[in-house]
């Protein structure tokens, strides 16, 4: 059990919003998140621990999907959220290897109130802008929709194709959907609000 | 100098607000990005002033600012009325954030029922007080019909009330707040900006931010979104003119125009924007204003009734 102590919850928890705004509104930024020195436990990301740091409160509840004791009490403990079913989490924090159970279960809000639906943070390998950066077998997403000017390329390693087909499904009754945050191990951030339209492509 | 903030020296948190409902609001914020134009529920927490005169900007504006931010705030245009310059004293105090009259300098202004006549760029927040944001609360009263006409985008009634008012009046009468379509899905009222400001609205580079603080909703426009005036294939949008209108201060034209009474009962018309207006006169220098259709339309024309000057 961690208590993260270096982390100030007023002032980095509005710059790394800030950050996850801009991106949040400008699908295909990638915003770095860091200048805190924490320690999440394994199986997440820096960046990720940073979101569930700056958002989370007793008011939400969320789902880990590896590692689960160890994040569970690393949230509980640090922002006071509590754990709850995938079906019912405000916050899933999924890796990119994994199946899409989870994510399919999320919530997506309800017509009347589509502001219902579940925040999902999704571990990856790395995000880059360029292809030419890593060696791993990359996806190929090009983004399209409010906030991108015309379309946005990015090229994700170490998630699964299967969840990007499980989040169009998700996100194909527009204003339903749900509102995907990818987070890399070099700390950067990439949203994918449920306003977007998106086209993988392999590489 | 201004002092930096410091935590513990104060007798209230950074920003004034606790830094539990700010992650709500913020939370709320990021959802409002993600549905442009959907109206988002919250807290509306209480400010140390009433709410309808600016909470609903305030909340907003409170949740995301940071020491680094510069800070701008206009009513109806202008840096100095009281509605401003109370809010801006009230920002600062609980920030100790620097404060500006640039628009260009700014990276937040919050705004009452206007947009900056000068350009906003891809680093800048404008934050509306907004006063009523449902714009189909004039054709239903009941929240809980407009949130189902909402999510079903059953939009009728809306478009039957302004088809009467044309019937009725020859023109669709809306001058502030003219209902527009966001990304093609939800009808957004804009907060009760002129006509004139609609279409910057349209493809910014800016993030624009709505608060209604007394009816406790917050909804966003994201960059890059669409957003188009409600409008009938032959009754089309059209912004005011002010056809042959110079500014008494700076002598020139193409922008919101203010009419100012004397007490004969004469008046004389000066350009809205105060930063602007400034801009003109003592910096002897045209700001890079917004670009869209129907500005254009009354700067060409402008320009082509400009007698050449002695």
């Amino acid at each position: 059990m961690i208590r993260e102590t270096s982390y100030d919850e007023v002032f980095d928890a509005q710059t790394h919003f800030r950050l996850i705004m801009d991106s949040m509104a400008r699908p295909g930024k990638l915003n770095v998140l860091n200048g805190v020195a924490i320690q999440p436990p394994d199986s997440l990301n820096r960046a990720s621990a940073l979101i569930g740091l700056g958002l989370l409160n007793a008011d939400v509840s969320f789902f880990v999907a590896r590692n689960a004791t160890a994040i569970t009490t690393y949230f509980t403990v640090n922002t006071a959220s509590r754990p709850a079913p995938a079906a019912e989490a405000d916050f899933l924090f999924l890796h990119g290897n994994d199946s899409p159970q989870h994510l399919d279960a999320a919530k997506p809000g309800t017509l009347t109130y589509p502001d219902t639906n579940a925040f999902v943070i999704i571990d990856v390998a790395s995000i880059s802008l360029h292809p030419d950066q890593t060696t791993e077998p990359r996806l190929q997403l090009t983004l399209s929709g409010p906030g991108v000017n015309g379309q946005q390329t990015v090229f994700v390693a170490g998630l699964n194709e299967a969840l990007l087909t499980t989040l169009r499904d998700k996100n194909a009754e527009y204003p339903l959907g749900i509102d995907t945050i990818l987070t890399d191990q070099n700390d950067q951030i990439l949203c994918i609000p449920r306003s977007n339209r998106f086209v993988v492509g392999g590489l | 100098m201004i002092p930096t903030f410091k935590k513990f020296d104060t007798q209230f948190n950074f920003a004034f607000i606790d830094e539990n409902t700010k992650r709500e609001i913020r939370r709320k914020l990021l959802k409002a990005i993600c549905i442009p134009g959907y109206q988002v529920p919250y807290s509306s927490p209480e400010m140390p002033i009433a709410r309808g005169w600016g909470t609903g900007g305030l909340h907003v504006t409170l949740s995301v600012i940071g020491k680094d931010d510069r800070f701008k705030i206009i009513d109806q245009g202008s840096d100095a009325s009281v509605n401003a310059c109370n809010l801006r004293d009230f920002v600062h105090r609980v920030t100790h954030c620097r404060v500006t009259f640039d628009t260009h300098e700014a990276t937040l202004i919050q705004t009452r029922h206007r947009i900056p006549e000068e350009q906003l760029n891809d680093g800048q927040i404008l934050v509306f007080q907004v006063p009523q944001p449902e714009p189909l609360r004039a054709v239903e009263r009941y929240e809980t019909k407009t949130r189902e006409m909402h999510g079903e985008a059953d939009y009728a009634r809306m478009w039957v009330s302004l088809y009467e008012a044309f019937v009725r009046y020859g023109d669709i009468m809306q001058g502030a707040g003219y209902p527009v379509m966001v990304n093609g899905r939800h009808i957004m009222s804009p907060s009760p900006i002129p006509r004139w400001d609609v279409p910057n609205l349209n493809q910014s580079d800016c993030l624009y931010l709505f608060g209604a603080g007394r009816e406790k909703r917050l909804y966003a426009v994201p960059p890059h979104t669409d957003v188009v005036p409600l409008e009938f294939e032959d009754v089309k949008f059209r912004i005011e003119q002010f056809s042959g209108i110079r500014c008494s201060m700076s002598g020139t034209g193409g922008a919101f125009m203010d009419e100012l009474y004397n007490d004969l009962g004469d008046f004389r018309h000066v350009i809205n924007d105060s930063d602007f207006l400034d801009k003109l006169v003592e910096r002897k220098t045209r700001p890079q204003q917004w670009s869209n259709k129907y500005l254009q339309e009354v700067l060409d024309e402008m320009n082509a009734n400009t007698d050449p000057q002695p």
